[in-house]
């Protein structure tokens, strides 16, 4: 597994290129910023990239901004942001398409390089990769709690590990439990919640965001922004809108 | 010349007794008038009565206008015209001396009416060439008609002819006689057409005050001088014989003169009383504008300007804030300084140059203006001071806002990378580690280390929010809200704010959410934000039990804080069991 390295701390960096190497992968490059790893990029041909989103000139989203740049570019090459902070705002801009290929982990991960190895090789194959950190913090809100409240504790775990990007396959090993189980609890959930079943990991991913980021009730379409697109479902804005005034003045005793 | 004092004196004895002044002074006046014309009365009744009338109009009003500060110049002209109109009229006696004193006083009083306007209002001739006009005046005028006694005969004159008539010289021949009074008359009319264009310079020169009090004076003199000028080429002078209507009108013209100094008088008197009544008017609190607005009608001098003094910023500042230096006190301007009631240094009023002549109106209105100017100082001053409070506050917020991104880009770049970068150490002992022991203690360390890492992440984003700097409110405030254990809804625009008004919306919000879940018992809060031309609108809004109110040192206490550093003001309304409503309005 070929990897390069984007982050303005070299201490992290090196110490990121030190364990990924010992873990096995080739580190290709190593940059402190987002514009010098791109350049290398034809040269040092990575099988994926991992970001730093803060990073130089501005030190705000350079590294969402270069996950966009590459995915664009360089069809072949995943993209695993690391962040400091676990956004959500970020994380749903970054998957965004739902084309594959892109990840958002903690920082914190790499302290478990097996972690750190599966979320690569997941990216690699062209899956969506999202931190357990976002999705617990979507699961424990309020505003799908009622629904929530419904399904059984495995199936919560499902739905958990399908938000953070998990194949069935990946489901059962992490569970332990045979494909078939995993297929019926993922049956409850979707039947439970209402959702529209998806063949796609990915769609499956962003369906499942989109619903948990979706308010329980309809009445409050646009409240969040940052919905990803080509979800199948939701509320769509506009609809309740009511016909304007245009033709009020027919009515009026003084037209 | 008689001693200068010597008339200052007499006016002002005549100012004090002036009911005496009045009673004897028309008395004399109506009496002499009645004596000098008194064969008139026998067969023009009727114009006789008229200048008796004119004569009684120049002394009283001459009498009633004494003391009054801006004719001193003219009553002593106005007595003595008073004088002379009658005593012209001798003449209707043909006797005696009466044709030299007529012709003495005829010729005098116009004379002493052109002195009398070229005096006013400055007590003097102002140029040579006003001096150069009044002395062919007298040089033509009164000389010339007493040289032309000396050789012509009373019968040229109108007289009759009689031997107790006083007359002198050795007559010339008749027609060259007529020739000189034609040259006479030429000359004359030359001389009223000299006096129109110096009177119309004066005119031009005044201030628009000045103007406006002289100019019913100039138009009644002027009238007067032409018509008789234009007279003396039909008539000679007053005589024996019929009294054409000309001179009819010529007395009731001489009658608007001591009436048009009255009515200059009283327009003083009126510029006088509408000062005081415009700045009765200032708005309070009173601005400078709007006291230089009053002083410049009041003045008619639209050039009038407030040099205020702000004590705390030790310079001068004009009507419109700007600051100005007021003009020395050698510049052509009139300048004025104004002191407050306990004499510190107030203001400096600069008017026109032509306003020197006013300077009585000046003062009037500047004393009237004091206390509104006091008032203004003082509101200009407390809005001085306010400003320069509000911008250091202004900065200490952002002062403090900085700080906080240093804090937290401290933090980021510094102990977390350093923690992160020794979670890639435990994670690669780790991946060494086969010793069951080793391996327990590293797996303790990383459980410690992802424990300090959560802690410093909370701790920076309680300092700073990096996502609100990158992102904006929207993304930040989700961020918030999601770990929130009630369903906030946000309306919020993508649109970035400026920095310090976004961290300030941003803890804001925060506060008032905060303040919904420890205290409201809500299920649902609303967060909408609006820009609404130059002020960004803040609503929290909730469905809990309400009833919250500021108390000192309270959360809500100190959300009002937070938003007045802003410069914005926060309305909180709460009935109880009806929720609460959080409105922040910041200008932006």
């Amino acid at each position: 597994m070929r990897v390069a390295i984007a982050d303005d701390s070299t201490l992290f960096r090196e110490g990121l290129a030190m364990l990924l190497t010992a873990a096995g992968a080739e580190v290709v490059a190593q940059a402190a910023t987002a514009e010098d790893l791109i350049r290398g990029l034809g040269r040092s041909r990575p099988d994926a990239v991992i970001l730093d989103i803060r990073m130089p000139p501005t030190y705000t989203d350079e590294g969402l901004v270069a996950a966009e740049r590459i995915r664009a570019q360089h069809r072949a090459i995943a993209v695993l942001v690391l962040s400091t902070y676990a956004e959500t705002p970020y994380a749903l801009r970054l998957l965004g398409d739902g084309s594959g290929g892109l990840g958002y982990l903690l920082k914190d991960r790499v302290d478990d390089v097996g972690a750190l190895q599966d979320a690569l090789r997941r990216v690699i194959d062209g899956r969506l990769v999202l931190d357990e950190e976002i999705v617990a913090g979507l699961l424990a809100h309020r505003r799908r709690a009622d629904e929530l409240a419904r399904l059984t504790p495995r199936e919560r775990t499902v739905l958990a590990h399908m938000a953070e990007g998990r194949s069935n396959q990946g489901i059962g090993a992490r569970l332990h439990l045979a494909p078939k189980t995993v297929e019926n609890h993922i049956a409850g959930v979707f039947s439970k919640l209402g959702m529209p079943a998806s063949a796609d990991d990915n769609r499956r991913v962003l369906a499942v965001l989109t619903w948990l980021r979706n308010a329980a009730e309809a009445g409050e379409p646009g409240a969040v922004t940052g919905t990803p697109a080509g979800a199948s479902f939701g509320i769509t804005p506009g609809t309740r809108s009511t016909s304007g005034s245009g033709h009020r003045s027919d009515l009026s005793p003084f037209g | 010349m008689p001693h200068p004092r010597l008339p200052g004196r007499l006016s002002a004895c005549a100012a004090r007794h002036r009911p005496w002044c009045l009673a004897i002074g028309g008395s004399a006046t109506t009496a002499g008038a009645i004596a000098c014309q008194w064969p008139v009365f026998g067969h023009s009744p009727l114009f006789a009565t008229l200048n008796v009338v004119v004569a009684l109009a120049f002394v009283l009003t001459a009498a009633m206008l004494n003391g009054e500060e801006s004719l001193g110049s003219v009553t002593a002209a106005l007595v003595l015209g008073g004088l002379l109109w009658p005593l012209s009229w001798t003449s209707s006696w043909d006797a005696g001396p009466s044709a030299l004193v007529s012709t003495f006083a005829y010729t005098h009083f116009w004379v002493c009416l052109g002195w009398g306007v070229l005096r006013y209002p400055a007590g003097r001739l102002q140029n040579n060439g006003e001096r150069v006009l009044l002395g062919s005046a007298v040089l033509v005028i009164p000389l010339a008609n007493l040289g032309l006694i000396g050789i012509g005969r009373p019968e040229w004159f109108g007289y009759s002819g009689h031997p107790d008539l006083w007359w002198y010289g050795k007559p010339i021949g008749h027609g060259a006689f007529d020739t000189v009074v034609w040259i006479l008359d030429s000359v004359t009319l030359v001389l009223a057409v000299a006096f129109l264009l110096v009177v119309r310079g004066r005119l031009r020169r005044y201030s628009e005050l000045d103007r406006r009090v002289f100019r019913p004076v100039a138009l009644a003199l002027l009238l007067a001088f032409v018509l008789a000028a234009t007279v003396n080429f039909f008539v000679y002078n007053p005589s024996d014989g019929d009294i054409g209507p000309e001179f009819v009108v010529i007395s009731l013209t001489l009658l608007a003169i001591p009436l048009a100094f009255a009515a200059a008088v009283l327009r003083r008197v009126f510029v006088r009383a509408r000062i005081a009544q415009l700045l009765a008017t200032l708005p309070t609190p009173p601005d400078v504008r709007a006291v230089r607005a009053a002083l410049q009608a009041a003045l008619h001098d639209g050039s009038a300007e407030i040099h205020l003094w702000l004590p705390g910023e030790d310079h001068h500042v004009d009507a419109d804030g700007a600051v100005r230096p007021p003009p020395p006190s050698g510049a052509p301007e009139l300048v004025m300084a104004v002191r407050t009631a306990a004499g510190a240094p107030l203001a400096v009023i600069t008017a026109a140059p032509a306003m020197r002549r006013n300077r009585d109106l000046v003062e009037a209105a500047v004393r009237a203006s004091a206390m509104a100017l006091e008032n203004a100082q003082l509101h200009a001053t407390v809005a001085a001071q306010l400003d320069a409070v509000r911008a250091s506050r202004a900065r200490l917020v952002e002062a403090g806002l900085h700080e906080r991104r240093r804090l937290e880009r401290d933090l980021h770049d510094g102990a977390q990378q350093r923690l992160l970068a020794l979670a890639t150490r435990l994670g690669l002992a780790r991946t060494k580690a086969t010793d069951p022991d080793t391996i327990s203690a590293i797996e303790a360390a990383r459980e410690d280390l992802r424990h300090a890492l959560a802690d410093l992440r909370s701790l920076a984003r309680g300092i700073h929010p990096a996502v609100l700097s990158q992102g904006g409110l929207l993304p930040a405030l989700e961020v918030v809200t999601a770990a929130l254990p009630v369903e906030v809804e946000l309306d919020i625009p993508a649109a970035r704010f400026e920095a310090v008004l976004e961290a300030g919306a941003y803890y804001t919000i925060c506060e008032a959410l905060t303040n919904t879940v420890k205290h409201a018992g809500a299920s649902r809060a609303r967060v909408a934000v609006r820009h609404d031309g130059d002020v960004v609108r803040i609503d929290v809004t909730d469905d809990g039990k309400g009833g919250a109110t500021a108390v000192e040192g309270g959360g809500l206490a100190g959300l009002i804080d937070r938003v007045r550093a802003l410069d914005g003001a926060l309305v909180i309304v709460s009935p109880s069991g009806g929720g609460t409503r959080l409105t922040a309005s910041i200008p932006c």
